[in-house]
C-alpha cells in the first residue's frame, strides 16, 4: 500500500500542472500552436470559379472525378491517380495514366489552399489544373471536345442545372471527335478538327470545358485536412492540461527538432505545413526520367501563358489575380524548384519528392540529413545545410511525421 | 555595436524626435546618406508570412520636404538564407512622396530587409528597413 502510495506521488509529481505547457518556451508554443487545427479546415474562397461552393456543381464533379468514360480508352478517370484509399494518391513514384509520365501525384486534399497547383506552379486554380490532365497524351488522351460530349451524353441535366444549356453535341458536323487545339502538331486530326469549327463553336466548347474543370475544383475542394494527433497535442496544450495521449514521447521530441534543429518549419510552416513557396533541394533525379527537370522556372511562364488561368475571359473574377500579376518568372532561385508539399497525411502519401525519388519519409529525413550530390539543375537553396542528426533524432522526426496523419476522408464528400 | 543596429537607434531617434506617430509614422528609416526619411506601413502588422501584402509609403527629405522626392524602388531579400522574394513588387506614385508598394509576399518566417531606393532633388539615396514574418 505505501509502496502504491509513493509510486502514485511520484506519478503526480511527474504529471504536475503545466506539465505539457512548460516542455516548451513561450515563443516555441506560440510557434506550435500557429501550426494547429481544430476542425476539418476551410478552404479560402476561390472568385475565379463563381460555383466553388455550389454543392450541385460539387456532386457533378463527385461523379466526374471517378468516371473512365472521360479518357481516350475508357480506363482512365482522374482516381486513377487519385485513388481515395491512398489520400488521393496512387502509390507510385511517378503518375501513370495511359502512360507513365514524369511527376509523382501529388494529393487533392487541401489543394484548394495553394495559390499554385501541381509540383511547378503551372497551374494557379483548382479549376484550370483540372483541365489539363484531360487532353495530357500521357494522362487521359482525350480532347475537350469528347469531354463535353461525354458530360451531354451522361450529366446533361446535371450540367445544365448548374451551368445552363451545353452545345448541341450531337451535332458531329459541327463538334468534330478529338478535336482540341494542339500547336505541338498542327497538321494533326486533334488540330485539324479544331481549326474546322467555328470561333463561336470553339468558345461554346472553351466554356463547357472550363465549367466542368470548375465541377470537378467545387468537389475537389471538400477534400480538406482533418485533426491529427498533433492538433489534439496542442489542444491539449492550450487547455493547459497536465498530459496529452495524443502524441508520444518520440513524437514530441520529433516535433522540437522540427521546430527546432531540424528547422524543417523554416519551409513546412502554418496549419498545412508548408509556405506555397518555391525550393529547390538538390534531390537527384530519377533515373528513370531522361532529363533533369527545371520545375517552377518552366511552371511560372506556363501559368502566365496558360489559357485558363485566373485572367482568362473564362475565369469569374479575371480583375482579382494578385498572385499571377505579382508573379515573377524570372526569380534566380526557380531553376529546379518545386512547390513545398504539405506535411498533413504525409505518411499516406508515399513515395516522395516530385518524380518520387524517395519510397519512404525515412529516405526523405536521411537525404536533408546528408544532403548527397550536386542538384541536377540550378543550385541547392542557401539555407539547407547537413542536418547531422541521430538515428534516435531521426526516429523521433519520423514519428512526428506520423501524428500529422488525421482522420480519414468520408468515402463521399458530397451527399 | 553594427550599422544596422546603430542605423535603428538613429531611426528611433528621429522617430521620437520628430513625433511621427501619425498617419505614416508607424515605421520609419533614415537613409543610408542621411537625405531621406522613410516612413512606412504595412496592410497587416505584423508582416504576415506566406500572404500578399502591400505598403504605404511617405518619404520626406530630410528637412521634411515630402514634394521633392521623385521616384521609389523596392525590393526585400532575407540576408540568413540568401534570397529575396518569389514576387516581383510594383512601386505606384501619388504624388507629394507618397508611394504605394503592392505584391510583396515573405514566403519564410523571419527576419527580412526591405530596401527603399529613393531619387530626389536632393539626390539618389537608399534606405534598409527590416521587419520580421510572423
Amino acid at each position: 500500500m505505501t509502496r502504491a502510495l509513493a509510486a502514485l506521488a511520484l506519478a503526480t509529481a511527474a504529471c504536475g500542472p503545466g506539465d505539457l505547457a512548460r516542455r516548451w518556451t513561450p515563443e516555441e508554443r506560440q510557434l506550435i500552436e500557429s501550426l494547429a487545427i481544430d476542425g476539418p479546415m476551410i478552404p479560402p474562397p476561390d472568385p475565379t470559379n463563381a460555383y466553388a461552393d455550389d454543392p450541385r456543381a460539387a456532386a457533378l464533379g463527385q461523379a466526374l472525378f471517378v468516371d473512365t468514360a472521360l479518357s481516350r480508352d475508357g480506363s482512365v478517370s482522374c482516381a486513377t491517380c487519385h485513388q481515395p484509399e491512398r489520400h488521393f494518391t496512387d502509390g507510385l513514384r511517378v503518375a501513370e495514366g495511359l502512360f507513365p509520365g514524369s511527376r509523382n501525384t501529388p494529393t487533392v486534399v487541401g489543394a484548394a489552399f495553394s495559390p499554385w497547383q501541381l509540383w511547378d506552379g503551372s497551374k494557379d486554380s483548382l479549376w484550370s489544373q483540372a483541365l489539363g490532365p484531360f487532353e495530357n497524351p500521357l494522362e487521359h488522351g482525350f480532347s475537350r471536345v469528347d469531354v463535353v460530349r461525354i458530360v451531354w451524353t451522361s450529366y446533361r441535366s446535371q450540367y445544365e442545372g448548374v451551368f445552363g444549356p451545353l452545345p448541341p453535341m450531337n451535332l458531329h458536323h459541327r463538334f468534330p471527335p478529338q478535336a482540341r487545339p494542339d500547336p505541338t502538331d498542327p497538321d494533326g486530326a486533334a488540330n485539324r478538327g479544331w481549326q474546322t469549327m467555328t470561333e463561336e463553336d470553339r468558345a461554346a466548347i472553351d466554356a463547357a470545358f472550363a465549367n466542368t474543370g470548375k465541377a470537378l475544383a467545387a468537389f475537389q475542394r471538400r477534400l480538406v485536412p482533418r485533426p491529427a494527433p498533433f492538433d489534439r497535442y496542442v489542444r491539449d496544450l492550450v487547455a493547459g492540461r497536465d498530459r496529452s495521449d495524443a502524441m508520444t514521447e518520440e513524437a514530441i521530441e520529433g516535433l522540437a527538432l522540427f521546430i527546432g534543429k531540424a528547422e524543417c518549419i523554416s519551409c513546412h510552416d502554418g496549419p498545412r505545413f508548408t509556405d506555397d513557396a518555391f525550393h529547390n533541394l538538390g534531390v537527384p533525379t530519377n533515373p528513370d526520367l531522361f532529363a533533369p527537370d527545371r520545375g517552377r522556372v518552366e511552371g511560372a511562364l506556363g501559368v502566365l501563358d496558360d489559357p485558363f488561368n485566373c485572367w482568362s475571359p473564362l475565369s469569374d473574377a479575371p480583375e482579382n489575380c494578385a498572385e499571377l500579376r505579382f508573379l515573377d518568372p524570372t526569380f534566380e532561385d526557380f531553376d529546379g524548384a518545386f512547390k513545398t508539399p504539405s506535411l498533413r497525411d504525409v505518411a499516406r502519401t508515399a513515395p516522395y519528392m516530385h518524380a518520387g525519388q524517395f519510397a519512404t519519409l525515412r529516405e526523405v529525413i536521411d537525404f536533408y540529413d546528408e544532403l548527397p550530390g550536386e542538384p541536377p539543375v540550378g543550385h541547392r537553396e542557401f539555407t539547407l545545410q547537413p542536418l547531422e542528426l541521430s538515428e534516435k533524432e531521426k526516429d523521433a522526426l519520423e514519428a512526428f511525421l506520423h501524428a500529422l496523419s488525421g482522420q480519414p476522408q468520408p468515402a463521399r464528400v458530397v451527399p | 555595436m553594427s550599422r544596422l543596429k546603430f542605423r535603428w537607434i538613429i531611426a528611433l531617434l528621429l522617430s521620437v524626435s520628430t513625433g511621427c506617430g501619425g498617419e505614416l509614422g508607424e515605421r520609419s528609416v533614415q537613409s543610408e546618406g542621411g537625405l531621406y526619411i522613410v516612413r512606412y506601413s504595412p496592410d497587416v502588422d505584423p508582416v504576415p508570412n506566406a500572404i500578399l501584402f502591400g505598403l504605404d509609403v511617405l518619404v520626406e527629405t530630410a528637412e521634411g520636404e515630402a514634394s521633392d522626392v521623385t521616384a521609389l524602388e523596392f525590393d526585400a531579400t532575407m540576408p540568413a538564407h540568401a534570397h529575396g522574394m518569389q514576387t516581383r513588387p510594383e512601386v505606384e506614385s501619388l504624388g507629394n512622396g507618397r508611394f504605394r508598394v503592392e505584391g510583396l509576399k515573405f514566403h519564410m518566417r523571419g527576419r527580412w530587409e526591405m530596401r527603399f531606393n529613393i531619387d530626389g532633388a536632393a539626390g539618389a539615396d537608399f534606405a534598409v528597413a527590416e521587419e520580421f514574418a510572423r
